[in-house]
């Protein structure tokens, strides 16, 4: 798949305080890709470098394998933090800067007003929209120009029930149409709802990466040990429902499906005559991980 | 280059402030214009009534004298440039939009150069209304019109234009790294009327010439007029060299300096 973006050892440093670390991504075509961790974790500072409005210490990135070269930015739609735009300006006039700065036609502003639902109001000066308003004319300009990438971070920050549900629905069309889109959020259950890959970081370290449905799933792992090994794995292979069966310090760890538990599969190897010396319930699950970091941020 | 020129225009021109900055800035400049030579003849022949000798008037209106008379007075009112320059450079701070821009697709050249093209669209609007007014009055008051009046001494007009570029490099400079507007004009008012005197009076001989405000100053200097030929004083009646050399050093110093800002911020 086509890379968007790649990014290669990416650092930045505030002071003693690293707040990225490392960094290495990359984000394929069609990916709705989101970068979740606790305040403070360096999704912004990322997202700010490769936009480049924050200068890396070293490292480096590419956007869209550098086939567009100095024009790639104009390929990226990108609001991060707050919508912001000249408040004395009216919508209209506030895109007409966006368009001349992206070299669009102003033809195509129309487009983005009717696509974010504010044609409407797009006469009325900026500082009297409300804020779910602002954060889809920040939506709007950033689609200006049909970009293959949209960048939001925090797209729903402070937002009533109502406007989250406008920006991720707005989010899952935009995707729809073929953009790929990079989400930043400390909302897990945000990324979980709107994304299809994630990366998760903490302090400027990149924690895990990969499809959501994989990382972010409950799993639920059972470390369990035999006298009889051979037996005791072939048994559990017969089983269906087990997801996956690894093999680790003369242990047997088998991924279960949700509707199973620890009771169950040791009912059905008695049953089988197969006795455990040793049962274990692991629960490997990154929301949980995810979970204790964000409590340790609050406490 | 036009691009960018667009966008700062619709930046300025959408700012309702700027509009009564722009306007209150013409009425002033017009009426001391208009005013000057009455209120100069006005003085000079009350304080004359007791003097033996009669003091001609003056006439700083004729051409070809008037570009160099015009321009000498238009020149102390370049600090509403500044303040129309200082906003218009703060607000992108205030407002963020320095930053949404880069966002937007903007490179960091392109944010600067943007910003110097609104420092010259400045000086060249405060330019062309001195142009104006200069040939109104001149056309009104000089009695044999040729194109040699015309042409004599309107290097005076691209004198002030650099004049007043180079002041606003200097507000541009102040506004770039202190973000506040209140703060910067008060900061440019400070330098001019406080700070930079008494650096210049510290300073031994002349070296005080080289200083930013002097140098810019002393691009166009005080005219000489008939009233003070009678005292035998002469001024500089000509655009010294020197004089653009120095002030050249400091705007390049202070474009580049924000130069390397744009170049280096973390926005």
């Amino acid at each position: 798949m086509e890379i968007i973006l790649q990014t290669k050892k990416l650092n930045k440093q505030y002071g003693s305080i690293k707040a990225v670390n490392d960094l290495d991504f990359t984000i394929r075509k069609g990916e709705i890709f989101g970068i979740l961790g606790p305040n403070g974790s360096g999704k912004t500072t990322t997202l700010g470098m490769a936009l480049g409005v924050t200068l890396p210490q070293s490292g480096s990135f590419e956007w869209f394998e550098g086939k567009y070269g100095k024009n790639s930015r104009t390929k990226v739609g990108a609001i991060l933090e707050s919508p912001i735009f000249y408040p004395y300006m009216s919508a209209l006039d506030n895109l007409k800067i966006v368009a001349k700065i992206k070299k669009q036609n102003y033809s195509d502003i129309d487009r983005v007003l009717k696509h974010v639902e504010l044609y409407d109001r797009r006469k009325s000066p900026f500082k009297t929209f409300s804020l779910g308003m602002k954060q889809r004319l920040a939506i709007a300009a950033a689609l200006i120009g049909n970009p293959e990438a949209l960048i939001l971070d925090e797209p729903t920050n402070g937002l009533d029930p109502q406007g989250i549900a406008d920006i991720r629905e707005l989010v899952l069309r935009t995707a729809a149409e073929g953009v790929t889109i990079i989400l930043a959020s400390h909302l897990l259950d945000e990324v979980q709802k709107v994304c299809s890959h994630v990366m998760i970081l903490n302090k400027g370290n990149r924690l895990a990466i990969g499809k959501v449905d994989e990382i972010l799933q409950e799993k639920n792992i059972l470390e369990i040990k035999s006298e009889n090994m051979t037996d005791l794995k072939n048994t559990i292979s017969t089983f269906d429902d087990i997801r996956s069966i690894k093999e680790e310090d003369e242990k047997l760890l088998i991924e279960l499906s949700p509707e199973l538990s620890a009771d169950i599969i040791n009912k059905r190897l008695m049953k089988k005559g197969i006795s455990l010396s040793h049962l274990f319930m692991k629960e490997k699950s990154l929301e949980k991980f995810f979970l204790e970091i964000l409590k340790k941020e609050n406490v | 280059m036009f691009r960018l020129l667009q966008i700062e225009l619709i930046k300025a021109l959408k700012f309702k402030a700027i509009w009564w900055l722009g306007l209150v800035y013409f009425a002033v400049m017009a009426s001391i214009l208009f005013g000057v030579e009455a209120f100069i003849n006005k003085v000079v022949s009350d304080a004359g009534n007791n003097l033996p000798i009669s003091i001609p008037s003056v006439s700083l209106y004729s051409l070809p004298d008037a570009w160099h008379n015009l321009t000498y007075l238009a020149s102390f009112l370049k600090i509403f440039l500044a303040v129309i320059s200082i906003i218009l450079v703060t607000n992108e701070f205030n407002y963020k939009t320095v930053k949404q821009q880069i966002l937007n697709g903007l490179s960091r050249q392109e944010s600067f150069w943007s910003k110097v093209l609104l420092q010259l669209m400045i000086a060249l609007f405060s330019t062309a209304i001195i142009a104006v007014l200069v040939l109104i009055l001149g056309v009104l008051h000089t009695e044999e019109l040729s194109l040699g009046v015309f042409l004599t001494k309107s290097s005076f007009l691209f004198a002030y234009f650099f004049e007043i570029f180079s002041y606003l490099s200097l507000a541009f400079l102040i506004a770039t790294l202190v973000h506040r507007s209140g703060f910067a004009i008060g900061l440019l008012l400070l330098y001019g009327f406080v700070v930079e005197p008494i650096i210049s009076y510290k300073l031994p001989l002349d070296y005080g010439d080289y200083l930013p405000i002097s140098a810019i100053g002393n691009i166009i200097q005080l005219p000489n007029s008939q009233l003070m030929k009678i005292f035998g004083i002469e001024f500089q009646e000509y655009i010294a060299l020197n004089d653009l050399l120095i002030t050249s050093a400091w705007t390049i110093l202070f474009y580049a300096i924000v130069y390397v800002y744009y170049q280096k911020k973390d926005f």
